[in-house]
């Protein structure tokens, strides 16, 4: 206990050196919790992208519908949606269900085409379970045949209003073409890029009659009441409705985005590596200084009789709680920026602005604070400052006192 | 211009619409004129697109109406790319990609090369009395010449067009204008030919326009020389080798 109070003397002794030690320890922090909050909040904002708009929870399709993302065939469609949809209803633990039909075609103003993304949805039961309804931030959801939503930066690029006209052009399931005159009836701002830039939503039964479906829907969607159990209620949905239709969940039918999003896990651990080093960097080149100048005073314990082990545990201490102390301004510090990142966000937007990117969502990026990974940091922190003093003490143990003495 | 003694050939040959009665009968005549067994051009496409005209050129072959064949040569931007229309299978090979890639599904729906004609105006080879029901709704008449108006209602579900309306010259007995609408009768792209040439008792047409009726200030100009037909196209051209060959 005495060694302990000697260090904690040590420490307040030396105030300028034990606050600019502190200060580097908490910069490296800091930036490390900076980092976990902007991953954390990015991966957060896409997964709910895709739950809210694009997928809900669970998607049916008919068997060997999905090959891969990004084709929607209609050769393999759900002919029955009533029946698969009431089965599915039946179970419990489901929310809601919803039966969409996703095409592709392309819009024209009368002056360009551009290629889309049809979908045809069910105008009821979709507000149930996604929030394309709530983020209709001019005019209205779809109500009448030969209404059409879209995106605002859709509606920008072509330079469409609500009360537009436009003309969509698909092919339908045997490859006539096929288009209709639409109504822009309201504008969607979700923030997920594909609903935002590329969709062109109508009501189901217009996109069944311009595919010639006859009643069929290219999936179902399944909202659970429990987010956290999908596994065994997939298997359920599976059960009841039988072999010919696919159950798949959110992140199986999104795995492309979560491998970029492993990806980004394996750059933001390069990146949170380069900062650890910078920061272990810091703190050795700090600690080692402070240890060097205070070989002299080593001597002196030394020569009083301080055994070796003592004057080690004694820095361990001091670098334990200098480390302490840093690590506990840099999580503040960290924390502060997190609240910020929370209430606030990163705006993006402007460097990104021309350049098509298929993660989900956009980049106003809100953070996402994980209390763990702040406590793994702040231990990190004081195991770090420790570490970097024991090779320079033990070093400095191992001379004579009268060498140690006259060391400058 | 057509002289009188190929006209006297044309009636010789039988294939002239005035005694025809019904629309398919002179669809079937129109076949006779214009469907030629094979042959091999140098095309110039003229893409007008917002008042602004870009020049293509491409040589091309084609064998009935199943083969074809073509090869940019102009501008250097697109020289060396190339087609191949097997049945109603397309391939496209540019030399940037060094390897040959089929055009299938909704890509099919897209513009060729940036012009008006979509890759499925260019794949289409059946014969249209045995997709559609042929009527002959009336007479008219375009650029002063008397024409027969014919309209085409699909009788089978698998037709990239549901129905079509053309313009078959009375005396040439060749289509001279067609439209062609989408399911919901929608009008999505309309086609005139005005220029023919007579070569070997067929009446070749030479100068095509086609308009995507749903873009604003666009269309396409097709226009066709050094026609040579009935000629013996070598097989190893409409293959996949071929058209991978560096």
């Amino acid at each position: 206990m005495k060694l302990l109070n000697i260090a904690w003397r040590n420490v307040f002794r030396h105030t300028r050196r034990t606050i600019i030690t502190a200060a580097a320890i908490s910069v490296g922090l800091s930036s490390m919790i900076f980092m976990n909050t902007m991953m954390n909040g990015a991966d957060k904002m896409a997964s709910r992208n895709i739950i809210d708009f694009e997928t809900s929870h669970l998607e049916v399709f008919a068997r060997d519908y999905y090959r891969e993302e990004g084709v929607f065939p209609l050769d393999t469609i759900i002919e029955n949606p009533k029946y698969v949809n009431d089965r599915i209803e039946a179970i419990p633990g489901i929310k809601g269900v919803t039966p969409r039909v996703k095409f592709q075609a392309s819009i024209s103003n009368g002056i360009d085409e551009l290629p889309v993304l049809g979908m045809g949805i069910d105008i009821e039961n979709d507000r149930r379970i996604f929030e394309t309804g709530n983020s209709v931030v001019a005019g209205r959801f779809l109500k009448n045949s030969g209404d059409v939503l879209i995106g605002t930066d859709l509606a920008n690029d072509m330079s469409l209003e609500v009360g537009s006209y436009i003309t969509i052009i698909t092919k339908d399931r045997n490859g006539t073409y096929n288009a209709l005159d639409l109504e822009v009836a309201g504008l969607l701002n979700t923030g997920h890029p594909l609903f935002d830039r590329n969709m062109a939503i109508i009501p189901i039964a217009e996109a069944q009659e311009l595919l010639a479906l006859e009643g069929g829907v290219t999936e179902i969607c399944i909202r659970a009441i429990d987010e956290e159990t999908l596994g065994p209620l997939k298997e359920k949905v599976s059960d009841e409705i039988g072999a010919q239709y696919e159950v798949f969940t959110w992140k199986e039918l999104n795995a492309a985005i979560f491998e970029i999003s492993g990806f980004k896990r394996a750059g933001q651990f390069m990146i949170g590596l380069v900062v650890v080093i910078i920061a272990a960097v810091g703190i050795i080149n700090t600690m080692l200084m402070a240890v060097m100048e205070r070989i002299p005073e080593i001597g002196t314990l030394k020569a009083m009789g301080f055994s070796n082990s003592r004057i080690v545990r004694m820095f361990i201490y001091e670098g334990g709680i200098i480390g302490a102390l840093g690590s506990a301004l840099g999580c503040l510090i960290g924390m502060l920026i997190s609240i910020y990142l929370v209430q606030v966000g990163l705006d993006f937007s402007g460097l990104f602005e021309n350049v098509d990117i298929v993660y989900p969502m956009k980049f106003i990026i809100k953070g996402e604070i994980d209390y763990v990974n702040m406590l793994y940091v702040f231990l990190f922190g004081i195991i770090v400052s420790v570490m970097v003093t024991l090779w320079p003490v033990r070093k400095a143990t191992k001379l004579e006192p009268v060498d140690a003495l006259r060391h400058v | 211009m057509i002289t009188t003694k190929k006209r006297l050939l044309l009636i010789l040959l039988g294939a002239i619409c005035a005694s025809a009665q019904t629309g398919s009968e002179i669809l079937e005549r129109v076949d006779i004129n214009t469907v030629v067994t094979s042959s091999h051009y140098d095309a110039t496409m003229k893409i007008s697109l917002g008042g602004t005209i870009r020049e293509k050129r491409f040589t091309g072959y084609a064998v009935g109406k199943s083969h074809a064949y073509m090869e940019f040569t102009y501008p250097a931007r697109d020289k060396g790319t190339r087609f191949l229309k097997i049945e109603d299978e397309m391939w496209i090979y540019m030399p940037s990609i060094e390897k040959a890639t089929k055009i299938a599904g909704h890509m099919l729906r897209q513009s060729m090369m940036g012009s008006d004609f979509s890759y499925d105006d260019i794949l289409e080879n059946e014969k249209l009395t045995s997709l559609y029901d042929i009527e002959l709704i009336g007479t008219d008449t375009l650029d002063g010449r008397p024409c027969f108006v014919l309209q085409l209602q699909a009788k089978v579900p698998e037709v990239n067009y549901y129905s079509r309306k053309l313009w078959v010259d009375k005396e040439m007995c060749v289509s001279v204008k067609v439209e062609l609408f989408a399911k919901s009768g929608k009008l999505l792209k309309e086609v005139s030919i005005s220029e023919f040439k007579r070569i070997d008792g067929y009446t070749f047409p030479t100068l095509i326009r086609m308009v995507n009726k749903l873009r604003k200030d666009t269309y396409t100009e097709l226009s066709l020389e050094e026609v040579e037909l009935d000629i013996e196209t070598p097989h190893r051209i409409f293959t996949r080798a071929y058209l991978e060959r560096k």
